[in-house]
């Protein structure tokens, strides 16, 4: 039964996917998709509830194991997928992407021909409590996206260049990326998990040069070509695991930390390549020109979260290394920059990205710092973090579709041009700095996790400061009265509204039950996995017990919005008067008459000027690319620290 | 023990504690704010008003018919009240310290969001101006947590109560560090960027422009309640002598009306800059100090 969940949770959106791909008329593809969504959230959900089940699952962990001949399939599947990425290589005549693909090819069958140590049966899949988090992400938040970009790419076909794929071959790698999601997160099997590991990569590169044209091909180049490179690095950890203790599953990893620690650090830096970690961040960054379901895709509910997925799979099993410590100034660095970065810019989708940036490298901080306190804020960083981050992107999808522009400067007015989609906005973007929604509680918890380390507290501070800096300037934006208060009102699809409203109301769900969640779910996860090391549990039970507070804040938000309705009940339209434009308003009558804007007055002269506004973005202080130029280096540098730490061991 | 510590810990519910401190803050909160007018005043040769005047302000705001540029703004001066209110609510009931101060962030972005709602150049400079503060000051204060962290071993208010040495003994650098911050959120010169209380370099009134009558009057109630916030801070850093503490309150209030007399209004990124360099380092060697 399980084998066979499994199976349809792996197998159900690759099939779909390739259906759609041959089907011709677009209302099979539309239905297949929606297909697609049912049977990853309801097999994900029921393999999520099996788990659970303590008759099938033995201490919370359900392990599906199977014969030898997985060996030889998986090597075989394995090689598939990387002769695919050789020919990709080819066609487009890249050397180094070539040159990785061929080194990776070496490194497998390297991995295939070690001997390793004989087992009766061999460990494939399990869902522990990670995984089962993680699991949910995908399930929960990827079929929403599915759903959204049903509307989405509808509308998006009129607009394509006469260069874009087809809608088949997008929903084909688009509906595979979420089985490959799902089937990366329950992997055992180190080599189970690099196939999933490369077929992601594949995907998005697919994925991001879907509309064709130069500038998509060369960020799909770009994507492939960073992450081709964490696959190596990757095939070298496991190779390096297996020729060690001559297992290659993430137990004997765990279980042998003395002696793999060089594998672990490894599969870290892979893992840095996938979650755009800096240096690694360019491929994310140029990832934005793809249609924005992929975007949401990519950012919120899989790809760059397998990367955080490892390194939280990773750490906890070397606590005490002082190695992890420079894992975790790699997070904070990103960090860091990320939401300085985030300052600057003006184009929506570059915020939403550096600010993804910025919270993985949150999250690889939390992991470093390796204590349960800081692991609960990482696990809540992840779970909410996907939720919101995939709102977000989808109603800046939808915001650029009608307005045609994605910078924040544009975003004018839209209350009143878009009502629905950007009071959902607003409850996204609130959700990622304000009490009490996911991202504020982890990032609390985080900082109160840093407390053990000086020096890595600084960057965080400093980090949440500019977080804070950023999204209040765009909430600010989008909330703000505009020029045309008669504009047409949007008319937005059926499945946009659904999967917005969705995902709206999980936000908010989620935020009302923050308290339940935390300690219901990541605090005994976090016990659990620190349970066999000696440390001072005295911060983590604290932090626990103040966790009403946030049930409080909630409901003092409640009595806020009640207030306002009661104002509002009262308030008569007369009581709306004009700001003060240090001159003579022009009145909404003239409006009509001689086609004014709405906030124009009379300056100097009785000449009519329009008030315009603008936020800060400190370009004259912050360059972007000397920015990024700096922060590279500065992560290759804790990079070679981290290799040097472990060789000179 | 002593009067104040007995205060707190006594075994009063602490619902009935933060009542208290909800219908008290707000009176000290206006007596201080009436002092300093009447100390500014007498610093530069004039009478000044009655003590009582920002009461009276507030009544009379009260009574004024209600008006507004555009609705949110409503919700976000509530909301901006409801949270200062809040953050008083966690100290007096000694929560944790660093979820009370992003609640308190909470309550300075609605200020923000409310001036930003409005189609308003000068109460969309003051807002710019106010995030550009929240940016310089909140290191500072999230260090200050931390260095209590370190000093007691625990993030509760409530454990600083319980100690029994002041924290003005140890941590005197991040005394310092807090007097700036407390001057950037009463808006005093030279740190009053986002709106002034002084009418002669005023970007006109900032952030609060766009609000008038009974909101105008919520905001300046908020208002009260940091002024009360920022001194109850300043004397729970002597909390074991009452005295001590009521020394430094006074010392530090005639500081800011002084310094706000002395300077005129300085750049927003100056206030940044500055905030980065003076205090936070002052804020970073105390803390060095107390790690052990």
């Amino acid at each position: 039964m399980v084998q066979t969940i499994l199976g349809i949770l792996i197998g159900g959106p690759i099939v779909c996917g390739t259906a759609a791909w041959i089907a011709r008329s677009t209302k099979m593809r539309m239905a297949l998709a929606v297909l697609a969504a049912v049977i990853v959230a309801a097999s994900g959900l029921t393999l999520t509830g099996l788990s659970l089940n303590p008759t099938l699952a033995e201490g919370g962990v359900l392990a599906v194991s199977g014969g030898h001949v997985w060996e030889w399939i998986g090597f075989a599947v394995e090689m598939v997928v990387i002769l695919a990425i050789l020919a990709v290589a080819i066609r487009i005549r890249s050397c180094w992407i070539g040159i990785f693909a061929v080194a990776q090819v070496a490194l497998s069958i390297a991995i295939f021909m070690t001997p390793g140590v004989h087992e009766p049966a061999m460990a494939l899949f399990r869902v522990d409590n990670l995984a089962r988090i993680m699991l949910l992400v995908t399930c929960v938040v990827g079929p929403a996206i599915v759903l959204f970009s049903l509307g989405y790419m509808k509308e998006h076909e009129h607009h394509a260049p006469p260069t874009a794929a087809s809608l088949g071959q997008f929903y084909f790698f688009f509906l595979s990326f979420l089985g490959f999601m799902a089937g990366l997160v329950i992997s055992e099997n180190l080599t189970l998990f690099s196939i999933f590991w490369e077929a992601t990569t594949f995907c998005s590169y697919a994925l991001i040069g879907q509309d064709g044209g130069e500038a998509r091909r060369v960020n799909a180049k770009r994507a492939l070509l960073i992450n081709s490179f964490g696959g190596v690095v990757l095939l070298t950890g496991i190779l390096l695991l297996k020729m060690k203790v001559g297992g290659e599953t993430f137990q004997m990893l765990l279980s042998h930390h003395k002696e793999t620690l060089l594998a672990a650090v490894c599969l870290c830096i892979a893992a840095f390549t996938k979650s755009a970690l800096f240096p690694f961040q360019s491929w994310l960054l140029g990832a934005m020109v793809a249609p924005t379901p992929v975007s949401a895709m990519l950012h919120a509910a899989t790809m760059v979260k397998a990367g955080v997925y490892l390194v939280m799979r990773i750490v906890p099993g070397f606590y005490g290394e002082k190695t992890m410590l420079v894992i975790a100034f790699m997070g904070a660095l990103t960090f860091v920059a990320g939401a300085l970065l985030a300052c600057t810019q003006s184009n929506g989708k570059k915020v939403l990205a550096y600010s993804t940036i910025s919270n993985l490298g949150l999250v690889v901080a939390c992991a470093g710092i390796d204590t349960p306190l800081a692991y609960a804020a990482g696990l809540s960083i992840i779970s909410f973090h996907a939720i919101s981050k995939g709102l977000l992107f989808l109603c800046v999808g939808r915001i650029e579709q009608v307005i045609g522009s994605r910078d924040i400067e544009a975003m004018d007015g839209m209350f009143f041009k878009m009502p629905f989609t950007t009071s959902v906005a607003w409850i996204g973007m609130v959700s990622m700095l304000l009490p009490p929604f996911g991202m504020l509680q982890s990032k609390w918890l985080a900082i109160e996790a840093t407390i053990l380390s000086p020096v890595l507290l600084l960057f965080i501070v400093a980090g949440s400061a500019f977080t804070v800096f950023f999204w209040t300037k765009w909430i600010g934006r989008i909330q703000n009265t505009g020029y045309h208060q008669n504009v047409p009102r949007e008319v937005i699809p059926a499945s946009m509204r659904i999967s917005l409203g969705f995902l709206a109301a999980l936000v908010l769900v989620t935020g009302a039950l923050i308290m339940l969640i935390y300690c219901r779910v990541f605090d005994p996860m976090a016990r659990a996995v620190y349970a066999g090391y000696e440390l001072d549990w005295h911060i983590f039970d604290q932090a626990g017990e103040s966790q009403l507070v946030s049930l409080v804040i909630y409901l003092t938000m409640m009595l806020s919005a009640v207030c306002y309705l009661i104002i509002k009940c009262r308030f008569r339209t007369t009581q709306v008067h004009l700001p003060y434009l240090c001159g003579e308003n022009i009145l909404p009558s003239e409006i009509a008459k001689d086609g004014y804007h709405s906030y124009d007055f009379r300056s100097k002269e009785d000449q009519v000027t329009t008030a315009r506004l603008s936020s800060l973005y400190f370009r004259n202080l912050i360059n972007e690319e000397k920015t990024t130029y700096f922060v590279r280096w500065c992560g290759w540098l804790i990079i070679f620290v981290l290799i040097g730490m472990v060789l000179s061991r | 023990m002593n009067d104040i510590q007995q205060f707190f810990l006594s075994h009063l519910h602490p619902i009935i504690n933060s009542l208290i401190a909800l219908v008290l803050a707000p009176v000290i909160g206006g007596l201080l704010m009436g002092l300093d007018r009447k100390l500014t005043a007498r610093m530069q040769g004039r009478m000044g008003p009655p003590l009582l005047q920002p009461f009276y302000d507030i009544f009379k705001l009260f009574s004024k018919e209600s008006m507004v540029v555009h609705r949110p703004q409503v919700i976000y001066a509530v909301c901006h009240l409801l949270f200062m209110m809040l953050t008083l609510v966690m100290l007096v009931t000694g929560q944790d310290l660093l979820l009370t101060l992003l609640v308190h962030t909470f309550a300075a972005i609605s200020l923000v969001l409310g001036g930003m709602s409005v189609r308003s150049p000068y109460s969309w400079i003051g807002s710019q101006r106010k995030i550009l503060q929240i940016l310089a000051y909140e290191p500072v204060l999230i260090l200050l947590v931390l260095g209590v962290r370190l000093l007691n071993g625990s993030f509760w208010g409530i454990n600083v109560l319980q100690s029994d040495t002041p924290l003005i003994q140890s941590m005197p650098l991040l005394f310092l560090a807090l007097i700036s911050v407390i001057a950037v959120e009463m808006g005093k010169s030279p740190f009053d960027t986002a709106s002034s209380h002084h009418a002669h370099q005023e970007i006109v009134r900032g952030i609060n422009l766009e609000y008038a009558g009974p909101y105008l009057a919520l905001t300046e109630i908020s208002h009260l309640y940091e002024t009360a916030i920022a001194f109850g801070l300043v004397l729970a850093f002597w909390h074991t002598c009452l005295i001590g503490g009521l020394v430094l309150a006074v010392l530090v209030f005639f500081c800011l009306a002084l310094v706000d007399n002395c300077f005129a209004r300085l750049t927003p990124a100056w206030l940044v800059r500055y905030m980065w360099l003076v205090p936070l380092a002052l804020a970073l060697a105390n803390l060095i100090c107390l790690w052990r």
